[in-house]
């Protein structure tokens, strides 16, 4: 394992979880929190929201990164060489 | 490691080492796997009571995924039919008069 390839891939991965945490952050927001609200602070309801929303996200996340690797076995796997 | 980062890694071992092409290929697959995550969460998920995914959420979610790969393998398929070259040479055809429209785009 090359290592200066190996910290090329790291890098893209760090890169990968900073867009996905931005994804989750907003997704989050537009799911759990009212268009109209008055105080800044979360209520119970949204700090609930909250927390199931990123585990819910997360699991997405895990399940559609299996299936890619499903596809891409799939893919290679049809190609001639 | 995630699997799909793990399964990229290995892949492009066997391709002679990775060079700047398949960083950025690797990049593109990255940002396909954020943005397939977030558009069947946003479709598929509504209720918040309770931390797990119910079975109809999951069924959803295996179900966006198939649609969103089919919509990009047709997607790319009219792409590469209606691809920016081929318009420019129609739109330049049609100005100068030389060219008409095939019908199906009328």
């Amino acid at each position: 394992m090359d290592p200066q390839q190996a910290q090329l891939f790291a890098s893209v991965e760090v890169e990968m979880m900073t867009d996905l945490y931005d994804r989750l952050t907003n997704t989050c927001f537009k799911k759990c929190i009212p268009l109209r609200f008055h105080d800044s602070d979360l209520t119970k309801g949204e700090t609930v929201c909250i927390d199931r929303c990123v585990a819910k996200y997360m699991e997405i996340h895990e399940e559609v990164g299996k299936k890619l690797v499903e596809l891409q076995q799939q893919e290679s796997a049809a190609k001639p060489s | 490691m995630n699997p799909l980062i793990q399964q990229e890694f290995s892949s492009t071992q066997q391709q002679h080492g990775g060079t700047a092409d398949q960083i950025n290929q690797f990049k593109m697959v990255m940002k396909m796997y954020n943005v397939l995550t977030e558009t069947c969460y946003t479709n598929c998920v509504s209720t918040h009571a309770q931390r797990k995914l119910t079975e109809e959420e999951k069924r959803c979610t295996a179900l966006c995924l198939d649609k969103l790969i089919n919509v990009r393998n047709r997607t790319i398929l009219r792409w590469m039919e209606l691809g920016p070259m081929v318009e420019k040479n129609i739109m330049m055809g049609i100005a100068m008069g030389n060219v008409d429209l095939p019908e199906k785009f009328l």
